[in-house]
């Protein structure tokens, strides 16, 4: 009795030692002065290779180091040349072909000239079969790229291709000779704004600035990329002053971290609900589930006010295709009642399939829908599996549950991935069979006119919306925490570019 | 000895080729790395595709016979999620999980004998209430948060370490008491009662009445006898740092060690690299077991090594 006791009170004042540490933190001192940072990142790139990988630790440190023919704005609105001298062109009017002039006078590190065979080699090595890109389902329209001069590139699709220019901003350019060298993976070679000092494996990655970059002279001199699993560890190393910058803070982590910003990210959670079959058919079952669930309650109470409702689709405002006309379904309990009543469905079982642990809050999500449904009088059959099976159950169009948890992301900031993979009857997501939304979504994948692609994702997200394909939630921001010291606007692409950052003095 | 210890390495083969062949077909049966390796949204013809390269179509029984193949020839296979030879990912780990281990058992063991020995000396006394107190606290705590309250009172209040990773010897302090700390409880609770039964055996009764030091009777006969389930438990503890506990510490003080990889392999759902994970510990497990075993043999003669 004794004993526990005594341990119970240690208990107690370690963790009012631990609380008091949040206060404890002033950042602002990590690295040396002159513009050097450091930035704890979730996981160590297993490759520099900037075209064989999809993992965020590459990207963090690559998206530095090497560039893409076309960039985005950082509210992700604006698609513009980077590399490339201007907006592509389709030439003689062929639409399955588009020409990119590049610019002039580039290098890569190597002294390597980039030109249009740097172009022709970066887009035959990733699409090569034999290479096993992750990262090929990104091109996978694209089947040939031709030298026309030494300044200018023709890339073919399979057909039309409207999403080719956002796909060229995914497409990190690589130099013709030095690619091929068995260790360009440890030693990158790239036109960007950066250059890699050196790669303890295990420990961290030191870039340095690139002193014969092309563009503007970026102000962080040198940075040093930190590997940090564990998400409570990042937060204490923040609070420690030993980072400037942590990726993935929670939102309860907000207040304790010296600095945060936020930026409304490409994540989506949502619940898919199937059209076809089971209680879920009735359209008006499906309107009652997203009558039923308050978003803004979800938003504040789970995301601490770092999320927005969907806009009734499950894209983002920066991606093209964004409907800017839809409205969230309100929250309105009695009539989520009234539509399950008339379609004879009170009382009556769902099973919602979900997984906890991936994503955000994905545990307090479902369970947050759950209570919400068995308030306008359902019987909500929550099944979480673990992330292997659950994805089998997400991709099994056989036999499909009558709703799905998932959290829906997008890289190439277009419409076309979501809308092929959940709201397509096809898709590997979908669980309708409309044919109209079908029709539009495969006619909007090959037009080349911007207008009138929008105005189909318009007609088609208008479509998914009236006839709740599914339980619409919210779009929750990317968070990061920062050293006071560090001055920096996350982007909605989630890329952590340092030529965009700069440390004020010594606070 | 050299015998035995030649006839065991070749017993624990056996059983590591054993371990081997069942974490090939649970791997197999649970999980599909394409799905976790692509991103969600590829579509079913690029995750077809992908499959293909990575040989992962073909049947069980294919896959099974060319590991086996690849086995006998020493090679562990190609890292799906690294894309490097596994065993070279692994044993580019294991020299940091060892340095970590050994480190912290070795700790473990120095303070837990004193402590154990001197709570012995007069049980129910405050020292030995004090030790048993510190040793529950110790190995009751669960290492996860024990890890987390580590960093946040000496790397972020008390800024005497720093919070996470390798490099200096500084970057071992926490890591190493984070996995010690529970070790050390429970190998001076064995010490402390294998000292009070020994304590209270007839021959100390003996040597202390024909006049032997107090220091001499403790330090070295009762202790040399008590030492054997502290022996027992140190190699277990050494068995679990480095097939369990590793994981958890090495992941939340982002210690770059095997344990670290076994989580992110299983993460990735790189089949091929925790196969050689699996491997490479249980070779580590088999061999501590028989170092252990001839450590009895120094320790009581009278065991005999067969």
């Amino acid at each position: 009795m004794k004993v526990s006791r005594v341990v119970a009170l240690l208990a107690v004042t370690a963790l009012l030692l631990a609380a008091c540490g949040g206060g404890g933190g002033k950042g602002g001192n990590a690295g040396a002065s002159g513009g050097s940072i450091t930035i704890a990142i979730g996981s160590e790139p297993t490759s520099l290779d900037p075209q064989l990988k999809d993992d965020g630790g590459e990207r963090a440190v690559n998206d530095n180091i090497y560039e893409t023919l076309m960039v985005r704005s950082p509210d992700g609105k604006q698609l513009e040349p980077g590399l490339a001298a201007g907006e592509p062109t389709h030439p003689g009017g062929k639409d399955d072909v588009w020409e990119f002039k590049l610019r002039p006078n580039v290098k890569f590190s190597n002294g390597e000239a980039f030109n249009a065979d740097a172009v022709v080699t970066s887009v035959k090595r990733i699409i090569a079969p034999s290479f096993k890109s992750e990262q090929s389902g990104f091109f996978s329209t694209i089947t040939d790229a031709r030298k026309v001069d030494d300044l200018t590139v023709d890339i073919v699709t399979k057909g039309p291709d409207p999403i080719l220019p956002s796909r060229m901003y995914w497409m990190k350019m690589v130099p013709a000779k030095a690619s091929s060298d068995s260790s360009f993976a440890s030693k990158p070679v790239g036109t960007g704004p950066y250059l890699l000092k050196e790669w303890v494996r295990g420990d961290h990655i030191t870039l340095d600035r690139n002193p014969s970059y092309w563009g503007e002279k970026p102000s962080i001199t040198t940075v040093t990329y930190k590997f940090v699993a564990e998400g409570g560890t990042r937060l204490s190393g923040l609070l420690a002053g030993d980072y400037d910058l942590v990726t993935n803070l929670l939102p309860e982590d907000v207040k304790r971290a010296p600095k945060s910003a936020h930026v409304t990210g490409q994540e989506h959670p949502m619940i898919i609900l199937n059209a076809r079959g089971g209680i879920t058919a009735d359209p008006r079952v499906r309107q009652a589930l997203n009558y039923a669930v308050n978003k803004d309650d979800i938003v504040s109470g789970i995301f601490g006010g770092l999320a927005k409702p969907d806009t009734c689709q499950i894209l983002s405002p920066s991606f093209f295709g964004y409907n800017q006309s839809l409205q969230p379904y309100p929250y309105d309990k009695a009539k989520a009642q009234s539509l399950l009543q008339q379609a004879g469905a009170t009382g009556k079982t769902i099973e919602l399939v979900g997984e906890t642990g991936r994503w955000l809050k994905d545990a307090e999500t479902i369970q947050a829908v759950q209570n919400f449904w068995q308030e306008i009088g359902l019987k909500v059959n929550v099944r979480n599996f673990q992330f292997d099976e659950y994805l089998n159950r997400l991709f099994d169009q056989k036999n499909r549950a009558d709703a799905i948890f998932v959290s829906s992301s997008n890289e190439l900031l277009d419409a076309d991935r979501q809308y092929s993979t959940y709201y397509e009857d096809g898709g590997i997501g979908s669980s309708n069979s409309d044919a109209q939304l079908k029709q539009l979504v495969d006619k909007a994948r090959t037009e080349l006119d911007e207008q009138q692609r929008q105005a189909m994702y318009n007609q088609a997200g208008k479509l998914a919306c009236d006839n709740a394909y599914f339980l619409f939630l919210v779009n929750n921001d990317d968070i990061y925490g920062m050293s006071k010291r560090l001055d920096w606007q996350p982007r909605v692409d989630a890329k952590l570019l340092l030529k965009e950052m700069s440390v004020s003095g010594n606070s | 000895m050299g015998r035995f210890a030649v006839r065991r390495i070749a017993q624990g083969f056996l059983v590591i080729f054993g371990v081997t062949i069942m974490v090939f077909v649970f791997t197999r049966m649970v999980g599909d790395p394409v799905k976790v390796m692509l991103p969600l949204e590829a579509s079913p013809q690029e995750r077809a595709a992908f499959k293909h390269q990575l040989g992962l179509d073909r049947s069980i029984p294919v896959q099974f016979a060319s590991y086996v193949g690849q086995l006998a020839r020493g090679d562990l296979g190609t890292s799906l999620w690294q894309r490097r030879p596994a065993i070279d990912i692994v044993l580019e780990a294991l020299p940091r999980t060892l340095e970590l281990v050994l480190a912290a058992i070795a700790l473990a063991v120095l303070l837990a004998i004193p402590l154990g020995v001197l709570a012995a000396l007069r049980p129910g006394r405050t020292l030995d209430r004090l030790a048993v107190v510190l040793s529950l606290a110790g190995l009751s705590i669960p290492q996860f948060w024990l890890a987390l309250l580590l960093i946040l009172v000496f790397a972020v209040r008390i800024r005497l370490f720093p919070t996470a990773g390798m490099g200096g010897p500084e970057h071992l302090v926490l890591p190493m008491l984070a996995l010690a700390l529970p070790a050390l409880g429970r190998i001076a609770m064995i010490v402390r009662s294998s000292m009070i039964d020994e304590l209270n055996q007839q021959y100390v009764k003996t040597a202390d009445a024909k006049g032997l030091p107090r220091r001499r009777i403790v330090g070295v006969h009762a202790l040399r006898n008590a030492s054997i389930p502290a022996l027992t438990l140190t190699g277990w503890e050494l068995i679990r740092a480095l097939a369990g506990y590793s994981v958890v510490v090495e992941t939340v003080f982002a210690w770059p060690g095997v344990g670290l990889l076994a989580n992110q392999a299983l993460d990735q759902q790189d089949l091929i690299l925790l196969q050689a994970i699996v491997f490479v510990v249980a070779l580590m497990v088999v061999l501590v077991n028989v170092a252990i075993d001839i450590l009895y043999k120094a320790v009581d003669p009278r065991i005999k090594l067969v």
